[in-house]
């Protein structure tokens, strides 16, 4: 089951023009392309003649037209022609979503429409600020997405998955502090007095001990900005060398998400070097990252029934997570099961 | 392990006198284990328990229940007017509640309403400062077991 009342990451502005394209979030098709003025549009991929996929049609203005008997449609799915005949039936009209559009992603909103909060969309800034240079990779995984949340939020798997990039032997030699303010969990662990980790050495050249931290902050159900960096011993964590990973993280489908991924640092901004070394670095740690959720999907889908997770405390982050989760969609069923009271004028 | 939640009780609602919030359980899924003691924000206090009126957050208690045969619980309460050392046994499960005021705990700042569950070998020390205008005041649970073994505990 998915939290549909949510806004998830769908695409890179870069990837919606004027030629529609496929994306399937929670199990439901959507078909997304550009107005003449620019502004992005999201309708289900299926049109309401006989499901052909919309996105395999053709824009005529700021419509679009089936490829198959030429249903067109409007902005807000309603049909505005049938070749075939003049009158267009009642029913003729597929599902519009909002979307927002901002720091180079495109955000699209799955639940009720008029629950569609824009305030809800994390921030993520520093994609687009020139105080900060940033590197960007797509991913598919072969996983639920819950185990992509699972494993932003517990971090010691860096000693063991991805130890020639960003792993050490003390990351799970340290403890960790969840906070938990409303739907945001925080997972936060403080290594001080320890040497850069391959990434950071190799890319800023660094020596010595350093207090390193990293805080995975989960705005569920769908995105994590991962704020970690090195600093002077004993020193704020805002003087040091920062980076932030922003985690957009959109259920396909029971089995498979895609990984919108963004790196952003605030040291070596102008290093072309630098940059170059870190696409190819983190491109390792998302494969890493693939290649073992895959392998996990398919242990727990031979997984016995009654048999469950037996979790640590390094799993506090994992734990909370899971039960905010199971909050909203709780609380997401009670809406839908609510009755709508109508109002009785005499 | 340390778990900070943010004003818990604002999720609590004042209206319906049955209405809880579960801070800590063991177990936390009734049907795989049996219970053994929790932690709650409620209206209708049965075990130890302490009230709490303010921040906006509505009177309430903080309730631990326990099977005694199994758990000791102790309720104390500690005054934060100067910095000052809280050593916790690594065999207890301590949850402290934030009764007024606003203290520093670490790189932490409570205010009222805050509830802090610490949890195993780290952290054993809690180094708290008060940080407003005057004195905090803290309700500290205190959970052991009675076979004297590590009270273990994952949220």
């Amino acid at each position: 089951m998915y939290v549909l009342d949510a806004w998830y990451v769908t695409a890179w502005s870069t990837e919606v023009s004027r030629d529609p394209i496929r994306r399937t979030v929670c199990e439901i098709p959507v078909t997304l392309y550009r107005r003449e003025d620019g502004r992005p549009v999201a309708l289900e991929d299926r049109c309401a003649h006989r499901g052909y996929p919309l996105s395999a049609g053709r824009l005529v203005g700021d419509d679009i037209e089936c490829g198959y008997h030429g249903f067109t449609f409007g902005c807000d799915g309603v049909c505005t022609r049938v070749p075939a005949q003049d009158l267009i039936p009642k029913r003729t009209a597929v599902r519009s979503f909002p979307l927002l559009e901002k720091d180079g992603w495109i955000w699209i909103w799955t639940g009720a429409a008029d629950r569609a909060d824009a305030a809800l969309v994390p921030d993520t800034h520093w994609m687009t600020d020139p105080d900060w240079a940033t590197v960007t990779h797509s991913f598919p995984f072969a996983c639920r997405a819950d185990l992509i949340h699972d494993n932003l939020l517990d971090l010691t798997h860096e000693s063991f998955i991805h130890l020639s990039t960003v792993g050490d032997d003390y990351i799970y030699r340290h403890g960790i502090t969840v906070v938990v303010d409303g739907d945001v969990v925080s997972a936060d662990r403080l290594m001080p007095g320890v040497a850069a980790p391959p990434l950071y050495a190799s890319t800023m050249g660094l020596t010595g001990l350093w207090d390193r931290f990293h805080c995975t902050e989960f705005h569920a159900p769908s995105f994590h900005a991962l704020h970690s960096g090195i600093t002077g011993e004993g020193r704020p964590r805002e003087e040091g060398y920062l980076i932030k990973v922003m985690n957009g993280i959109t259920p396909i489908d029971a089995q498979s998400s895609h990984y919108y991924y963004a790196f952003s640092r605030n040291f070596g901004v102008d290093d072309q070097s630098a940059t170059e070394a870190l696409v190819g670095g983190l491109r390792t740690v998302l494969q890493e990252d693939a290649d073992a959720l895959a392998l996990q999907e398919i242990g727990l889908q031979t997984r016995p029934p009654g048999e469950f997770d037996v979790l640590i405390a390094q799993d506090a982050g994992v734990a909370k997570a899971r039960k905010v989760m199971q909050r909203l969609l709780r609380e997401e069923q009670s809406r839908s099961a609510a009755p709508v009271l109508e109002a009785v004028t005499s | 392990m340390r778990l900070l939640l943010r004003r818990p009780a604002a999720d609590l609602d004042p209206y319906d006198r049955d209405a809880e919030l579960e801070i800590a359980a063991s177990p936390d899924t009734h049907a795989r284990r049996p219970w053994e003691w929790d932690v709650r924000l409620t209206h209708r206090p049965e075990g130890l328990s302490r009230a709490f009126d303010g921040a906006g957050l509505g009177r309430h208690h903080v309730d631990v229940r326990a099977r005694p045969d199994l758990i000791s619980a102790e309720l104390r309460t500690v005054d934060v007017d100067v910095p000052r050392t809280l050593a916790r046994d690594e065999r207890e499960l301590w949850v402290l509640v934030v009764e007024s005021g606003t203290l520093l705990e670490g790189a932490y700042a409570l205010a009222t309403g805050d509830v802090l569950v610490c949890e195993g070998d780290d952290p054993l020390e809690l180094d708290v400062a008060p940080a407003g205008d005057g004195p905090a005041s803290l309700a500290v649970v205190v959970l052991r077991r009675v076979d004297g073994r590590p009270l273990r505990w994952v949220p």
